[in-house]
């Protein structure tokens, strides 16, 4: 039913393109064509940096990370509520889509699969208090947790860092600590953006602080995200 | 009728309207009285019988050394553990329980302990955790049941420790891996780290785990009580300066159910890491005394001193031990260990040895303030002087042989004949005077009491025998019922360096007002040509022709002592290799001490030989920090005063 | 219209279906607001008061069977809550002039609290107590609360009037049976 609301949606968003005038498509089409060619260079970019770290890698005898590949998804419902924050993808069990595979869209991580059904799965969303990672600050390798905080209203998506080491201070609020996944934890590559550390308190231990994380605004109107799925070595 | 019915039916809506209106009205005043009055009304609202308290420990205040690089810090340990009070784990217990009581009576077994029954099945539910945990980190551990048994029985609320010790990325993979609901979860408590291991040993001392000592002052002192373990200072600096270093504790109040598990936090406290303190120590001269003393010596002492300030810059002792084995906690083998190699004594400031012949600068001193020698007093030494009917021995035939030069060879005629003609009186005055007699007042513990430099009452009152003059030959050379410890040593030899009387060194970096405070030291007294009698023979020993020559160092003056003391054992001699030493000698700045114990009988064993050059391992260290007093263009040690 | 009238419950689970369907794309488009509106006791209003127990029963079964394909509870745990709080609302009733259109809000508000609660219960025991922020389940309740004292007058006669349009009279089969 919640699939077929979604179709609905994008007959919706159909209909809307086709009233739309050709002038104005026309604009839309040459500015998409301004930024295919800018992607294509940084895809190069990409290309030649993917190597370079290969390369290293290899050089330092780094054990091989585990390899992903994506599988797009579109979003059929939106279930954020006060006891628990999810949404279910038009793609299931069909598509290859495994139970705690990480998902993520343009603008860093956006939780992991929690149950697959044959067309769809329902996706966890990071402000989910259930789902829990370990990450790191950018340009740190001290893992710390991340567990998700929940929605609160008319503010954006909020998460709990704990362990967060003494020495970590926000000295600049207009440019606080980014927090990243660690890739340590084996589920979430490494280097995806979660969100920004905002207050510090002490922990619970002494030892370390909590603090909480400011996630990214647009987790709470995905429309599309992609599904890590790893490929399992000898599978390609 | 129908009317009627109408309005019975409407009474009973307003009724049911009511009802539900009131309990709107009661979330919502809950919610406004939680959000909003809560935290000042609180007080009364739980009953002590429901209500436990858990005491964390604060992490302890750092060590650091003068330049604030940490020598001890704290080091967080992950552990994978299990929340017992889970519902789920006290679930586990009794169904695994139950199911082996089935088993015993279907087998027709008779169950010798109910008690140990229980003991087995709680250990097979916790090793099925466990098996999970090894699982997913690739481990093979396993549970210990005795150990589970004594978690019970003294601290069911804390979590118990499945795996102590994980790798930052295993706490990482269990942290993303185990589900946020299980009962197995990963902790974190802290525990002291070393990062120079052995080093300084103990100066810095270590800390012992018990239980925390409750502070009547926290919240809910009237509750039954929980706490882990917290930090206590055993030796060194965390003995010494434990209160400083201690956190402050961290409490939380739970309610627990009937069996006594968690079941809602109600207040919480958190703990707060305790103060940093910076030490006068340099682990730059530390560790330059360290490998010195790897390569020329295995027992024994060293300890450097920055002059004008009184502070410790390195301090060691050896045996020594590698502290990080003290933590988390000292095992039965590593405590086996240490006493075994009797390396938890503090030789620095507990070591009782004779000084030997750096106390012929005293028997120096004594003889100049009293007038019975003057800086060209010559004597002769012809091998041996012949004291009371017996013939005290002098290592060479020096001839005829002055002060400077009588300090140079270390000539013990030359200091019998002074000290004989000087008097035991005025030589134990003098060695009173520089404080021989009495501990040095450094604050660290344990420092030793049983320094003692005799005298005729002294001999009387213990003996009940006279003072002979053979007693003040033998204590003129350092020999005798004479002992101290290489600190009080190292004083004494700041002192004969600055002419003036040094006392109450620290082991703490002091601040500027902390220095303007000290009491300014008495003076030796000896008149400025006298003393640099006394200096010339010191800088000679450091000289190509001394005895110290393993000390020298190209372009700094430096004024030293060296000697070879014997303690008496049943079987013979053990000797002892002394030298002391400071330097620059036109400004002194630091002053060295370092002691080795021989380890074979009737070896001899010169502090030329061995103790020098440790400690121009030191004073290299420390010069090469300060090239400002090393002078460039003078590659020699022989020039005399400026 | 016989068939009609024995599974007038189909009926009903239809139309509570479309309403999900709508419901759910509002959440969908008030959802990045944190938002979310849950009208299930509307729903359940209308089953436990217009329909006997059974009738009421089954048009809720599939209601509640959606609802517990999208909630992380255990299965089963909606359809529990539903039935149960069917019952409760099928005793009541007789208490009440149930073809009022006060008792049918008045029972649609309760039901919604009542769900509110239980689900708050459920989430404590199944997702430990960590994201439950109890001033935006009172926000949303608050919400949905009016909007279905804004609808639920709408909803029950919508419902009578298709009922309707298969033969079967509601007020008609409520006055006869008192």
């Amino acid at each position: 039913m919640s699939v077929g609301a979604s179709y609905v949606r994008e007959l919706q968003n159909f209909w809307a393109a086709r009233l739309k005038s050709k002038s104005e498509l026309y604009e839309a089409g040459k500015d998409l064509a301004h930024l295919n060619s800018a992607y294509q260079l940084e895809v190069l970019e990409n290309q030649s940096l993917k190597q370079e770290v290969d390369r290293l890698e290899a050089l330092l005898g780094l054990p091989a990370r585990p390899e992903y590949k994506y599988e797009i998804a579109r979003v059929v419902t939106r279930d954020f509520n006060s006891w628990w924050q999810h949404f279910e993808i038009r793609k299931g069990s069909r598509h290859g889509i495994p139970v705690g595979a990480p998902v993520v869209f343009s603008g860093g991580v956006v939780g992991r699969i929690r149950e697959v059904h044959e067309y769809t799965s329902t996706v966890e969303l990071l402000s989910n208090s259930h789902l829990r990672m370990a990450v790191v600050i950018e340009g740190d390798n001290r893992p710390m947790s991340f567990r998700g905080a929940g929605f609160k209203i008319f503010r954006s998506p909020t998460g709990l860092a704990e362990y967060v080491p003494n020495d970590i201070s926000i000295s600049d609020p207009s440019n606080p600590p980014r927090i990243v996944t660690s890739g340590m934890g084996g589920v979430f590559p490494a280097g995806l953006h979660i969100g920004y550390l905002q207050r510090l308190r002490p922990g619970a231990s002494g030892m370390f602080q909590d603090g909480d994380v400011h996630l990214e605004e647009r987790l709470s109107n995905l429309t599309e995200v992609a599904v890590l799925i790893a490929i399992k070595e000898g599978m390609e | 009728m129908n009317t009627e019915n109408t309005k019975k039916y409407q009474s009973r809506l307003w009724i049911f309207y009511a009802i539900l209106g009131l309990l709107l009205v009661i979330l919502y005043s809950g919610l406004f009285f939680r959000q909003l009055i809560e935290s000042e009304s609180h007080a009364a609202k739980e009953k002590i019988q429901n209500q436990r308290r858990i005491l964390t420990p604060g992490p302890r205040g750092n060590l650091l050394d003068r330049e604030g690089r940490v020598l001890v810090a704290n080091k967080s340990k992950f552990s994978a553990v299990v929340f017992l009070s889970e519902n789920q784990v006290q679930k586990a217990f009794s169904d695994s329980y139950r199911s082996m009581v089935r088993d015993y009576r279907e087998r027709g077994e008779k169950i010798k302990s109910y008690s140990e029954l229980r003991i087995l099945s709680r250990a097979n539910v916790l090793q099925s955790y466990l098996k999970g945990v090894n699982e997913l980190i690739g481990r093979h551990e396993e549970v210990d049941a005795t150990a589970i048994t004594r978690h019970l029985n003294v601290n069911p609320l804390l979590p118990y420790p499945l795996i102590d010790n994980l790798a930052p990325e295993e706490f990482a993979v269990l942290l993303e891996s185990l589900p946020v609901e299980s009962p197995v979860q990963v902790y974190v408590s802290n525990m002291r780290h070393y990062p120079y291991e052995n080093a300084a040993t103990h100066a810095l001392g270590y800390v012992g785990y018990s239980p925390l000592e409750v502070q009547s002052d926290m919240p809910g002192s009237e509750l039954k009580t929980f706490a882990t373990k917290g930090t206590y200072g055993r030796n060194g600096i965390e003995k010494r300066f434990d209160e400083q270093l201690q956190g402050k504790t961290g409490s939380e109040i739970w309610v627990v159910d009937p069996s006594g598990y968690q079941v809602e936090s109600v207040q919480r406290e958190y703990p707060r890491k305790g103060r940093d303190i910076e030490l006068s120590i340099d682990i730059d001269l530390q560790l330059a005394g360290e490998a010195g003393y790897d390569l020329y010596g295995d027992k024994g002492a060293l300890v450097a001193i920055d002059i004008d300030r009184m502070e410790v810059l390195a301090m060691l002792s050896r045996p020594d031990y590698n502290l990080n084995q003290t933590t988390p906690f000292i095992s039965n083998k590593v405590f086996k260990e240490i006493s075994d190699n009797q390396a938890w004594e503090n030789k620095a400031l507990r070591g009782l040895y004779p000084p030997g012949s750096p106390f012929k600068l005293i028997t120096a001193i004594a003889g100049l303030k009293a007038g019975k020698i003057d800086d060209n007093t010559i004597f002769e030494c012809d091998g041996s002087h012949r004291v009371g009917g017996r013939n005290f021995p002098c290592m060479g035939r020096h001839g005829e042989i002055d002060l400077r030069t009588a300090i140079e060879k270390s000539c013990n005629e030359y200091f019998y004949r002074v000290g004989l003609e000087t008097g035991v009186d005025n030589l134990s005055r003098e060695a009173i005077y520089l404080r021989l007699n009495e501990p040095t007042h450094i604050d660290l513990p344990n420092e030793t009491r049983g320094m003692l430099t005799p005298s005729r009452e002294w001999k009387k009152t213990r003996f009940g025998e006279p003072w002979y003059p053979g007693d003040t030959a033998n204590m003129s050379i350092g020999q005798g019922a004479l002992i101290v410890t290489p600190l009080q040593m190292a004083l004494m030899v700041a002192s004969v360096a600055k002419n003036q009387v040094y006392s109450h060194p620290s082991i703490l970096k002091q601040s500027p007002e902390q220095l303007a405070r000290r009491p300014a030291p008495k003076p030796l007294g000896l008149p400025e040509n006298l003393h640099k009698a006394i200096i010339d023979g010191m800088n000679r020993v450091v000289s190509p022709t001394g005895t110290a020559r393993a000390a020298i160092i190209k372009g700094v003056n430096i004024g030293g002592k060296t000697g070879t003391a014997q303690i008496n054992k049943k079987d013979g001699n053990l000797e002892l290799a002394w030298f002391v030493g400071f330097a620059p000698i036109e400004d002194p700045k630091i002053a060295v001490v370092a002691l080795v114990e021989g380890q074979e009988l009737n070896v001899s064993f010169g502090g030329g030989r061995y103790a020098a050059p440790m400690a121009r391992y030191v004073l290299e260290a420390y010069f090469d920090k300060h090239p400002e007093y090393v002078n460039t263009q003078e590659a020699t040690t022989t020039a005399a005063l400026p | 219209m016989k068939f009609a009238s024995r599974n007038r419950w189909i009926i009903v689970a239809t139309a509570h279906y479309i309403t999900i369907f709508f419901f759910t794309q509002l959440n969908f488009y008030i959802a990045p607001f944190g938002i979310s509106i849950l009208i299930t006791g509307m729903l359940l209003s209308f089953s436990s008061l217009t329909l006997n127990h059974l009738q009421g029963s089954f048009s809720l079964i599939p209601v509640a069977f959606l609802i517990d394909t999208k909630t992380p509870f255990p299965f089963g745990s909606s359809l529990l809550t539903l039935i149960g709080l069917h019952y409760i609302a099928v005793l009541v009733r007789y208490q009440l002039r149930r073809e009022s259109e006060g008792a049918s809000l008045a029972t649609a508000l309760a039901a919604n609290l009542a769900i509110y609660i239980a689900y708050t219960f459920l989430a404590a025991a199944n997702l430990g107590t960590e994201g439950i922020n109890a001033f935006q389940i009172a926000m949303n309740l608050l919400i949905s609360s009016l909007l279905i004292a804004l609808i639920n007058l709408h909803y029950q006669r919508a419902l009578i009037e298709i009922l309707g349009i298969f033969g079967i009279n509601i007020a008609q089969e409520q006055r006869q049976s008192r």
